[in-house]
């Protein structure tokens, strides 16, 4: 099952490059193969480890879990952007990104793992440069910053696989950790703040900005910021007093920067890091159900990140941009980008009736217990990219749309409304969630390997 | 081990840090330039050089086919370099409106001694740093002189990295800090799916600098800024 998994991407990586000319055939072959991903990673049984060159691979739950969500957006994402798609390398690299983050997800070995992120990084940066100049300086700036915090990474990683037990527990000593901790918060992009994931939630595409704000944050949270799993007590106390400021200045920073923002990309730059910082609150909690809390809330956010991403595309196309004096009368032209807008963008800033809401709430909970100041001024920043969004929908409701718009496609308009039902029905009615997606439920809040996973 | 191979590990371990700080120096010198072409050329030797450190401790065919690999990117690296030079030296200084001049200021030979002149002292300080930390942290496991170099590498990419305003040079700065950083790795684990897993991140790395630097260069024209 792991080969398959990680067979699928690869190949139609191959396939997605031979037919980059037709683009609505490689989005559709793009989609069918993330499906694939997604609904064997959620079927795959437990399984002995698959070794390569001494190297075991295996697929714990939670991160199933996780690369199951992962793939079933990218595949809607892929259906809901065909029509916008430019790039000709697009589905190549970003069904390349999903099968190395994949690889890192699964690979045991810390040191392989922290390789594989890399080149996930990596290949996922390609998605970035577009037309404008700006994009192609911002993903110069992604690879230098997604390469020194991947080489913190691999040294924080190695030296503990080398101070490793008998028993195979990891040892991170206290400089490994600082590192650890560190190349986390570059990676995740909470420093340096606004330098080069923030730009790319604002500037890049789609695409880029799952790749890299949903799939690579997410394989390096899951891999290496469950401290709990494989840090011994005084590394994670030390890991948790350093990994809470950063996740409590990151949400802070987030919300009073969303809201004086005037344009969709930013707001959702602001809230996306923002919410990231709430995850890295829950992660850094030592508090049990903490980390299964943040995991939940880390994959609302990602559904919220993509919906976000993909009203922003649409509206950026059919009012040639995404500035609030631009949107004017949106809602007659794109409704279902201003509905995912509004639904997602309530998620991104923990507000009910959503998804992001309820997870955000067990966080509160938790969360209060040992910071109960902080806990309350956080939940009272949330209301920073409701403002910003609520003057964007305010805008869109105008009566007469400005000449020279066009309608959303239709196929994006379903991506997104799929999208935005899953996001208030987890809101709304949990226990329907729970019911239907028992099975991805069950694992995502499954205790994970010593490995992370 | 074959006998001229233990030979030569014997002049490696031999090796004073005084003749290696030299080369890395010069080097370094090089790099100050700010041409792309002679920046390549650069990363070319720094890889030949940490090849002839690495090879009496790595398998022999490993380091041959990690030497081709670093032919190959450099190759690929100078073939955007020289596209991007001609691109320069295409750009007439009357075609370029003057908010992108603003940004992006003519390349005439007094700028670039003027930039040359600026990126000494900061390539210099990357290399004190880099000098400081081998002096106050020493590699227990790694020879002083592999570790001076790797050091060296790390620093002074990293400064060209920070000090440079287009994508290509910016990625030659970060290629150059990967090498050094991949050296002092591979001189204390050997196992060959991290050789080849390290091999793929810097073919990538090349590929995703010579990518966006392309794109930069059509996207810098389109906009009709001097590149």
């Amino acid at each position: 099952m792991i080969l398959t998994l990680l067979f699928i991407p690869l190949v139609a990586t191959v396939a997605a490059w031979i037919v980059r000319k037709a683009p609505l055939i490689a989005a559709f072959l793009s989609a069918a193969a993330c499906f694939g991903v997604a609904y064997l990673a959620l079927v795959a049984q437990p399984s002995p480890p698959l070794v390569i060159l001494g190297r075991p691979l295996e697929l714990g739950p939670r991160a199933a879990a996780q690369l199951s969500l992962c793939a079933a957006l990218l595949g809607l994402l892929f259906l809901g952007s065909a029509h916008s798609l430019r790039d000709e390398l697009a589905w190549p690299l970003a069904l390349g990104t999903l099968a190395l983050l994949a690889a890192a997800m699964m690979a045991r070995s810390p040191t392989i793992a922290a390789l594989l992120l890399t080149a996930g990084g990596i290949v996922a940066v390609m998605l970035v440069p577009r037309r404008e100049r700006e994009t192609s300086e911002v993903a110069s700036r992604a690879l230098t910053l997604v390469v020194i915090g991947s080489a913190l990474l691999l040294a924080a990683v190695w030296s503990a696989e080398i101070q490793s037990s008998d028993q195979g527990d990891l040892i991170l000593s206290n400089t490994a950790a600082l590192a650890l901790a560190f190349s986390l918060t570059i990676l995740l992009g909470q420093f340096p703040f606004f330098v080069w994931l923030p730009p790319i939630y604002d500037r890049a595409g789609p695409l880029a900005v799952t790749m890299l704000g949903v799939g690579l944050s997410t394989t390096a949270l899951l891999r290496f910021g469950q401290i709990q799993l494989w840090a011994s007590p005084l590394t994670q106390l030390l890991l948790s007093n350093i990994l809470m400021p950063v996740g409590i200045m990151t949400c802070l920073a987030g919300c009073v920067g969303a809201a004086v923002q005037r344009r969709v990309g930013r707001i959702l730059a602001y809230a996306a890091m923002a919410d990231l910082g709430v995850v890295v609150m829950g992660m850094a909690l030592r508090r049990p159900g903490g980390v299964e809390a943040a995991l939940l809330h880390l994959a609302y956010r990602n559904v919220a990140v993509v919906l976000v991403s993909l009203a922003v595309s649409v509206l950026r196309r059919s009012f040639g941009g995404d500035a609030h004096e631009l949107l004017s009368g949106a809602a007659r032209r794109a409704p279902l980008a201003v509905v995912g807008l509004a639904i997602g963008g309530l998620s991104l800033a923990g507000l009910p009736p959503t998804g992001g809401f309820a997870s955000r709430f067990a966080l509160y909970r938790l969360l209060a217990t040992d910071l109960p100041i902080w806990t309350s001024i956080i939940a009272l920043a949330s209301l920073g990219p409701a403002w910003a969004l609520a003057r964007i929908v305010i805008a869109a409701m105008a009566a007469t749309p400005l000449p020279g718009s066009r309608r959303e496609p239709l196929l994006s308009g379903i991506v997104m409304l799929l999208l935005s039902v899953a996001l208030l029905i987890a809101g709304v009615a949990p226990q329907w969630l729970a019911t239907m997606g028992a099975r991805w439920l069950n694992l995502l809040l499954q205790a994970g390997m010593a490995t992370g996973g | 081990m074959p006998p001229d191979l233990e030979a030569w590990g014997e002049i490696i371990r031999s090796l004073r840090p005084a003749p290696v700080g030299i080369a890395l120096v010069v080097l370094s010198l090089f790099l100050a330039l700010e041409n792309r072409r002679i920046a390549c050329l650069v990363l070319l030797a720094q890889y030949g050089f940490f090849a002839l450190l690495l090879a009496p401790q790595i398998y022999t065919p490993v380091v041959l086919a990690r030497l081709a690999l670093a032919l190959g990117i450099c190759v690929i690296l100078y073939i955007t370099a020289a596209h991007m030079q001609r691109a320069t030296r295409d750009a007439a200084p009357g075609a370029i409106p003057a908010a992108a001049q603003e940004v992006q200021p003519t390349t005439t030979r007094s700028a670039q001694i003027v930039r040359a002149l600026f990126n000494l002292p900061a390539l210099a300080l990357g290399g004190l740093l880099a000098y400081s930390l081998w002096r106050a942290y020493p590699l227990a496991l790694v020879p002083p002189v592999f570790s001076l170099a790797s050091y060296w590498i790390i620093g002074v990419g990293l400064m060209t990295t920070l000090v440079s305003s287009d994508p290509l040079r910016r990625g030659i700065g970060l290629l150059l800090a990967v090498s050094g950083g991949e050296s002092l790795y591979l001189s204390l684990e050997q196992g060959l799916l991290v050789m080849g897993l390290l091999s793929i991140v810097d073919v990538m790395l090349a590929l995703a600098v010579v990518y966006t630097g392309e794109v930069w260069l059509e996207a810098s024209r389109r906009e009709g800024a001097a590149p």
